[in-house]
């Protein structure tokens, strides 16, 4: 049961950044700014929890995930990421190790786990939780959350979590950066997420923060490279092998959750050329071959020699203005790129061209207003992955008018990381 | 506002993956729309190449009135005249403001001598109801209302039903059965062209509309969701409380807040001049309706000026070169223009944009209901221009942005209104349809 491209190639229903409340609470210009300037509270709780418990919850993971456990302590959180024996990725999420015994699962790889955990040997049990995460992510993020909590947060490491108290309940703060800024994802029973979410909407108003809106929601991903499940690559889980795992993920999804649809100029006749490596998304470094997993002698082989890695790519501006400007000549306009981003939940995928060859793909096109750019991410063959290569993108349908667009290579993330700055007592602010 | 946050995606009963999206969820105003389904492009074609089915307008009513003072009663409040509607017949009924300013309109149809129920002009009948001593019982009820539209729409219509509906004539109404269940099909639409509604109690509304959209799977119909839905409105000709105007239904005191909480306030014109948002019939072209055979609230005002009207309503095309420059602003240093949304901009619901229109330096009119129309390939919105101003072919500016932001001077030429003249629907002889 190979899935054809084709049948990918369809228009969901309704948009699916719907699920981080309305499209725009100020604005998306304004809102797009606040996680360089102040900071924004973004609603993240429609992703899954699924708590596991036991002596084997490590091994488990350990069998099924990319990264090292050789130190994962107790309050630390990881980046896991599940690949199928090709060295594709199927999901990846946070894991909290929230005691000596017990972890939480943050996203679709719970279901991936498990299925894992079912299927195999493992003294361990697994459940689902419902809890809010709610990322405040910018500059001002630490003084926001600081006065929520009526406490210091300065003890928290990156990537560890802390317990504080948020109006009147007890919540996680993790603290991680999904801005590529200094950020905490505050996380808690889905019974408490109104009542925290208003603490923190009022603490923030002196620091100028800002909701975060469907329409704006993703910007930060493409400036800061945090590539994302269908906007830049689909799950490895179509393959015939996997037909049991998908028809139990599906069913288990809500209907709006499992949109896999792909636009754009890239063509392949198999799903597969959707798929993604660890190492084309930027990952490499936490694939460790300290243990054994699934995909290992795949990855081992790529990471020493990567067919292709992560860019972003910066968009011409008088070739894109052109594609608005086909809208009022007569004949089929070019593919409408909307103002920042996709919003009906597409996984676009353009081809990239050098002298007239496929380099590479590029997806999660986006408009960011702090740099005044269209930009998109890209994996490309790393010969022509060298900052101020100049490339051409091809947007539009197979079949239909396509519009090459000059683009030039540039690092990925585009925008300075700056998550991992000390915020430790007589630091900052 | 917080509400919305917390909600999981709602589904209409209607579809599964529904959304609430681009909309204020408001006292009196649905809260659940379907956004958008096979895009903004197939959708914005379909009532001109084949036909949409449209649901957005489902539970909000209607309003019935039934009683011996029925009749008197809404003839005290709407400009129509009252003198011929017989039952199973409709109107476009509005109502006005002592000052003239419509405070609400929609569809009123007589269902007896004593029963009329209407269609989206409330709560305003309600309140003019309130402390007054006229015999009429007023019920809410809960119904379903779907709209077909475009020239398949009655292939698709007699399809479903089985039967012809070929003696229902232009603002006339009847029952008819789709699938052994009792639907109330009426000829009205937003379109501008052929087109229809379906009414019954909501229970039954998934069921007919699955049934209808299926029928029209051959004549080439769309689900319209409402990121769509009121580009109908512009190219078509019908000015709209909550899309290219607000209702005057509050007092002065009152309206400021009000607007601020409900609408989306928007355009170059100062947010806090509500005037430049409000019309009053005269000047959105309703001129015509204006019938002064009985009392009603606002006649004397719009005696005097249907006698010595000063604006009228026109079909504004804009320049595109004006229009294209306004995303390449995006790709330059400083302040970019006001975003240009498609297929209506700004793309929120419910709104209340003005823009100045200007010529020779002088403001002339107020543009609202900004739509990219795929089909004409162009920027249209609606002004309401002065007399002098209004002929065809008259070149004036429309300052595109928000207030205390920077503004766009885009050129515009006043063309023909409604804009989309083909197959009128008070027009088309069904009888002589293929």
């Amino acid at each position: 049961m190979t899935v054809r491209s084709e049948q990918l190639r369809k228009t969901p229903e309704g948009y699916f950044t719907v699920r981080w409340g309305l499209p725009e609470y100020t604005d998306w210009i304004d809102e797009s700014l606040s996680w360089k300037e102040t900071c924004y509270i973004g609603d993240w709780s429609f992703l899954w929890e699924r708590r596991f418990r036991g002596p084997d919850v490590l091994k488990l993971f350990s069998d099924v995930s990319v990264n090292s456990f050789a130190k994962f302590a107790v309050g630390q959180a990881k980046h896991v990421i599940h690949c199928n024996e090709d060295g594709k990725v199927i999901h990846e999420g946070i894991l909290s190790r929230l005691g000596e015994d017990e972890f939480m699962l943050f996203g679709r790889g719970g279901f991936w786990v498990d299925y894992k955990l079912r299927h195999g040997r493992y003294h361990a049990v697994s459940e689902v939780d419902d809890w809010f995460n709610f990322q405040v992510s910018g500059p001002s993020a630490l003084q926001v959350v600081e006065k929520a909590a009526s406490e210091s947060v300065r003890g928290i490491a990156f990537m560890h979590s802390g317990k504080i108290r948020i109006a009147g309940h007890e919540v996680w703060a993790l603290r991680q950066g999904m801005a590529g800024e200094l950020g905490y994802e505050l996380q808690g029973p889905a019974a408490h997420a109104r009542e925290v979410y208003d603490a923190v909407v009022a603490a923030g108003q002196e620091f100028g923060i800002r909701r975060l809106g469907g329409r704006a929601v993703f910007i930060n991903h493409l400036e800061a490279c945090f590539p994302t499940i269908v906007t830049d690559y689909l799950p490895a889980i179509f393959g015939e092998d996997m037909a049991e795992y998908f028809a139990e993920f599906k069913a288990a999804m809500p209907a709006y959750a499992v949109t896999f649809n792909v636009a754009g100029s890239f063509e392949a006749d198999d799903v597969s050329a959707w798929y993604r490596s660890p190492v084309e998304l930027g990952w490499a470094k936490n694939v460790k071959f300290d243990h054994d997993f699934i995909g290992r002698s795949v990855l081992e082989a790529e990471v020493a020699n990567p067919r292709r890695v992560m860019r972003t790519l910066v968009w011409d501006a008088d070739d894109v203005v052109d594609v608005y400007a086909s809208l009022f000549r007569q004949g089929t306009p070019y593919h409408y790129m909307d103002i920042p981003r996709d919003q009906r939940g597409f996984m676009y995928a353009d081809k990239v061209l050098k002298n007239g060859r496929i380099v590479g793909v590029a997806t999660s096109r986006g408009y960011s207003y702090w740099f005044r750019q269209m930009l998109s991410l890209c994996v490309i063959e790393p010969q022509c992955a060298e900052p101020g290569t100049e490339v051409t993108v091809v947007w539009g349908e197979p079949g239909k008018p396509q519009k090459e667009i000059r683009a030039k290579v540039a690092p990925a993330p585009y925008k300075k990381d700056n998550r991992r700055s000390d915020v430790r007592p007589g630091t900052l602010v | 506002m917080t509400d919305a946050i917390f909600r999981a995606p709602l589904a209409t009963p209607f579809y599964n993956d529904h959304v609430l999206y681009h909309v204020t969820p408001t006292v009196g105003m649905p809260p659940i729309r379907a956004w958008a389904f096979g895009g903004w492009k197939a959708e914005s074609m379909s009532w001109k190449t084949g036909c949409y089915i449209h649901a957005g307008l489902s539970s909000t009513g209607p309003l019935s009135m039934k009683g011996p003072d029925a009749e008197k009663f809404l003839e005290s409040l709407c400009i129509n005249s009252f003198k011929r509607f017989p039952i199973g017949t409709m109107k476009h009924a509005v109502m006005c403001t002592e000052q003239g300013l419509i405070a609400a309109h929609g569809i009123v149809e007589r269902k007896a001598e004593d029963h009329f129920e209407l269609f989206a002009s409330f709560p305003w009948p309600l309140v003019k109801l309130e402390g007054t001593s006229y015999k009429v019982e007023a019920k809410m009820r809960d119904d379903y209302l779907f709209q077909i539209a475009g020239p398949n729409s009655l292939k698709t219509l007699e399809k479903v039903t089985g039967e012809s509906l070929r003696d229902i004539r232009f603002l006339r109404f009847r029952d008819s059965k789709i699938e052994g269940t009792k639907v109330e099909v009426g000829r009205i639409g937003m379109t501008g062209n052929l087109a229809y509604e379906l009414h019954g109690p909501i229970e039954e509304g998934p069921k007919i509309y699955d049934a209808v959209f299926r029928a029209g799977q051959e004549f080439g119909m769309e689900r319209l969701g409402w990121g769509t839905y009121l580009v109908n409105h512009v190219e078509g000709g019908f000015p709209q409380v909550t899309w290219t105007f607000i209702p005057a239904a509050m007092p002065d005191d009152l309206a400021a807040p009000y607007i601020r909480h409900t609408f989306k306030v928007s355009g170059s014109v100062d947010p806090n001049d509500l005037r430049a948002r409000y019309r009053t019939p005269v000047e959105v072209g309703w001129h015509h309706m204006c019938k002064f055979d009985h009392d009603f609230i606002g006649r004397a005002a719009l005696e005097a000026e249907v006698a010595n009207p000063k604006r009228t309503v026109v079909t504004l095309r804009w320049n595109p070169d004006d229009v294209i420059d306004t995303w390449a602003s995006l790709f330059r240093p400083g302040e970019p223009y006001k975003t240009f949304d498609l297929p209506y901009a700004p793309n929120v619901w419910p709104q209340a944009h003005a823009d100045h229109i200007v010529k020779d330096g002088r403001r002339i009119g107020i543009s609202s209901g900004t739509i990219y129309s795929y089909y004409f390939r162009e920027v249209l919105s609606m002004g309401c221009i002065d007399l002098d101003a209004s002929r065809i072919g008259t070149e004036v500016v429309v300052q595109w942005g928000d207030f205390g932001g920077r503004i766009k001077d885009v050129g515009a030429t006043v063309e023909r209104f409604p804009y989309l003249t083909e197959g009128r629907n008070s027009n088309v002889d069904v009888t002589q349809l293929g």
